[in-house]
């Protein structure tokens, strides 16, 4: 078996540009296989009011935006999706309705977000598919359960959470996609001892961990892969002296578990602030970090070769 | 079910849901903290009274300041939008790699950071050039203490400097390598320190008597010395020129040698959230904050004695004639406040807060070529040794152990030629490797259209049809090239630029390019990956 070339990114948050590009740097730097290590969907929609013929408003990063013609209206609304966000035409009553009904804005949002990974998915089938090329697409602790149904149904898509597959003869893939708890008590987010129990789960499937990917979502602790600003209980950001306060976020089940499996690679998200790579033993963990909202691509591609990584490189586009 | 976010009463922009990474901007007012750090209220506080004043006799201190302060927006403006544009450590260096050219962007980053080193250590050689003789000397006047003075001619000559130097930097690398949050605390008081410092300045001068200024004088530095000193000056060549056309001029060159930092923050712009306000409202606060600080000091100081003595005073100080002859000068603010107020808590605190903001000043040079260091180790550019974090400190001891032995070579700079070389070099040096990223910030709109677009909105403002950040580029790169033409025109202020200097640029930069073309062959042959494609641009399907 020559080399496998591993691409992979985490924490797209809805970012249309971040995923196109993901796929473009795919066909560019001519990966054999993709990882997706969660944090797929969207933070917010941006709500674009329709206030009369060919009159649009909406507000975009603190911008009045009031496209006029369908072009500026879809340009606005690609604008929107590029940085991560869901972009909704609404009457000005839709809107009024849908504030005043939480359970109907949620549900409505929940749509969203199944619906531009099913788009995503389509679009990585159609491109990905031809060339025999596999996606590997995992959900992270701020997607929604219902995403995952979302990534099923194509040929040469996967969803490495909680399961193994093989990327190629010599290399296997385990996937986890929950997180210690945080401060947003997001939808996959676990204490430590469960998420303890669910990695030993997903450890317990390998065959040859020393020549195997593991793709969890939350960084181990203290390694560098995880720090992020100290915050503080109103979820403002602690500084001193001029200085961010920073602090070690990951998990430390996580650590525990990659310093006793001794996996050939682990792939990490989670905290955007802080892409980089580090050797714990003879694991080389990754974080490729995330600038989703700037609509830059941050990904990282791997060289495996005969049960070792050849090489490996942190891109961003 | 998605549970949502409450949006602000009344408001209809955004329906959030509850998710992570929804947290606050830090404050303006911390980015200014950071700012003033790093301009320093220590060794940028002397220059306005020691140094540019004996350079433009007659030229107003406060017009000066003024002049270049307002030349200084118009580069933190460019720096704002360049952390904006990237916001992550080395913003400047990784936006000149992805849109200009990655061998040319590392090549002056390299220069740069091994220059900013350098002037770390002539930074740290002020301890023992001004801080410590100017308390020392103080004290050994007042109390009648011979060893004192002579202890603050051998800490002045070049043996101190090397040896009070060294230790200086020692203990510099010795608190760069505790924990982050230690150094910030460290960093903090140092802040506070340095304002109360001013505070005292301000106290002693402004409750001084202008009458009893010359009395004052004289008894630390010889009877008829005060009365004396714009003859003496004259006498070796000072000439007073209270022009404005002068003044404006001696502006345009001051700014970066005075307010130099402010826009430092852009090398953490991947620490700053909402980079895009934070860094301009932190980097202008910061230049107005210092600007106000200095000109208070002008102000109060020259209610004890002219703008011509001031001028003289630092006329004396510069003029290799003067020196030769023996001449003691002491041009330095902190040395007014003590000879008018001759109390040794305050001299002794005003000292201790010099010394101690000094080395937090070396401290944020530092700390900003170790943060540039670990962007190279990102791209693969340099080996994974020299960014490796001890477990225990969570420091990058070998980096900072790399930029403490460069600081140590900028500190026998210092000491075998001016304190002044090479902040003065690294001034003309610093701009021109920032013509690379400031080029680059320029033409982003041009050579990268889609990143513009998905830029925010305040990199993405325009003056007519222009980009706004083209035209504000334009201005920041015409008063850069000004800045470097002047070091040819002024060798007081440039440091005396020639091809000795030049040489050690160009070898500056070669090497960057063979680090960088050393590196990327190392890669590809050994690892499969080439280093270009951290560069390139990835069109999206």
């Amino acid at each position: 078996m020559g080399m496998t070339r591993l691409l992979y990114a985490s924490d797209f948050h809805g970012s249309e540009a971040f995923f196109r590009k993901f796929l473009g740097a795919a066909l560019q730097y001519q990966a054999n296989a993709l990882i997706v290590g969660g944090d797929v969907t969207g933070k917010a929609m941006i709500p674009i009011l329709h206030k009369g013929p060919d009159r649009y408003e909406a507000a975009l990063f603190n911008r009045r935006e009031t496209p006029s013609t369908p072009e500026a209206l879809e340009h606005l609304q690609q604008t929107i999706a590029n940085v991560g966000f869901y972009p909704i035409v609404l009457e000005p009553d839709e809107a009024a309705e849908l504030e005043a009904d939480p359970v109907r804005m949620g549900t409505r949002f929940e749509q969203e977000m199944i619906g531009r990974v099913r788009l995503w998915m389509n679009l990585a089938e159609a491109t990905l598919g031809p060339r025999g090329v596999h996606l590997y697409f995992m959900c992270g602790n701020d997607d929604l359960a219902s995403i995952d149904a979302a990534i099923e149904g194509h040929e040469h898509i996967h969803n490495p959470d909680g399961r193994r597959h093989w990327i190629d003869d010599d290399h296997e893939l385990v996937g986890l996609s929950l997180a210690n708890m945080t401060p947003w008590k997001c939808a996959r987010d676990s204490e430590e001892d469960e998420l303890a129990r669910r990695l030993d789960q997903v450890a317990g499937l390998l065959e040859a961990p020393e020549r195997a990917v593991m793709v969890i979502h939350v960084p181990p602790f203290d390694s560098g892969l995880d720090v992020c600003p100290e915050l503080d209980e109103n979820l403002q950001i602690v500084h001193r002296g001029g200085h961010v306060l920073m602090k070690p976020a990951g998990s430390p089940a996580v650590r525990r578990m990659i310093e006793r499996v001794q996996p050939l690679l682990t792939l990490h998200g989670h905290i955007h602030e802080s892409p980089g790579h580090v050797r714990l033993g003879r694991t080389l963990a990754i974080n490729a970090g995330s600038e989703y909202a700037e609509g830059i691509m941050k990904a990282a591609i791997i060289n495996l070769e005969r049960g070792r990584v050849k090489g490996h490189i942190l891109i961003s586009g | 079910m998605t549970e949502m976010v409450a949006p602000a009463g009344g408001e209809r922009k955004l329906y959030a849901r509850k998710s992570s990474g929804l947290i606050r901007t830090i404050g303006v007012f911390g980015a200014m903290v950071f700012g003033v750090h790093c301009i320093s209220l220590s060794s940028s506080g002397l220059i306005p009274y020691s140094w540019i004043a004996g350079v433009w006799p007659g030229s107003s201190i406060i017009g000066v300041l003024t002049v270049a302060a307002i030349f200084c927006l118009f580069h933190a403006y460019t720096y704002a939008t360049i952390g904006a544009t990237m916001p992550r450590s080395a913003a400047d260096y990784t936006l000149a790699s992805r849109v200009l050219s990655p061998p040319l962007a590392f090549a002056a980053s390299w220069t740069l950071v091994i220059f900013s080193a350098m002037v770390a250590g002539a930074l740290i050689a002020w301890i023992p050039t001004v801080a410590l003789p100017t308390l020392t000397r103080s004290m050994g006047i007042v109390f009648s203490s011979p060893s004192l003075v002579s202890f603050a001619d051998w800490s002045a000559s070049r043996t101190g400097i090397i040896a009070i130097g060294t230790v200086c930097a020692l203990i510099t690398f010795g608190t760069m390598i505790l924990p982050t949050r230690t150094i910030v605390r460290i960093l903090q008081v140092g802040f506070f320190l340095g304002l109360g410092a001013w505070v005292v300045l301000y106290f002693q001068l402004g409750t001084a008597s202008a009458s009893a200024f010359p009395a004052a004088w004289d008894r630390f530095m010889g009877a008829g010395s005060y009365a004396g000193r714009i003859a003496l000056a004259e006498q070796y060549g000072m000439q007073v020129n209270p022009n404005v056309a002068v003044m404006t001029l001696a502006g345009l060159i001051m700014g970066f040698w005075v307010f130099y930092g402010y826009y430092i923050p852009t090398f953490f712009a991947g620490e700053v959230k909402q980079a895009e306000n934070t860094l301009l409202a932190g980097s202008w606060a910061s230049l107005i904050v210092t600007w106000a600080i200095f000109v208070l000091g002008a102000l109060l100081l020259q209610r004890l004695v002219p703008l011509e003595w001031i001028a003289a005073e630092s006329y004396l100080s510069q003029s290799p004639d003067a020196i030769g002859a023996g001449v003691g000068a002491m041009p330095y603010i902190t040395f007014y406040a003590a000879v008018v107020s001759p109390s040794f808590p305050l001299v002794l605190l005003v000292a201790v807060a010099w010394i101690y903001t000094l080395i937090n000043l070396a401290q944020t040079y530092f700390f900003y070529c170790s943060r540039i260091i670990f962007a190279w180790s990102f791209d693969r550019l340099i080996p994974e040794f020299v960014s490796w974090v001890h477990p225990r400190l969570h420091s990058p001891i070998w980096a900072i152990l790399i930029i403490t032995a460069i600081a140590e070579i900028g500190i026998i700079d210092a000491a075998t030629g001016s304190v002044m070389g090479a902040q003065l070099n690294f001034v003309f040096f610093a701009v021109v490797t920032m013509f690379v990223p400031v080029i680059a910030m320029t033409l982003f709109p041009y050579l990268k259209p889609d990143l513009f677009q998905n830029a925010s909105a305040m990199v993405r403002r325009r003056l007519g049809p222009v980009p706004l950040i083209t035209v504000v580029g334009v201005i920041t790169l015409s008063y850069m090239t000004w800045m470097v033409v002047a070091s040819f025109l002024y060798p007081a202020v440039g440091g005396g630029i020639n091809s000795t200097k030049l040489g050690v640029l160009a070898g500056l930069v070669i090497t960057g390019l063979l680090v960088f073309y050393g590196a990327r062959t190392y890669r590809l042959r050994t690892e499969g990956v080439d280093i270009a494609w951290t560069f390139q641009s990835v069109p999206p399907v």
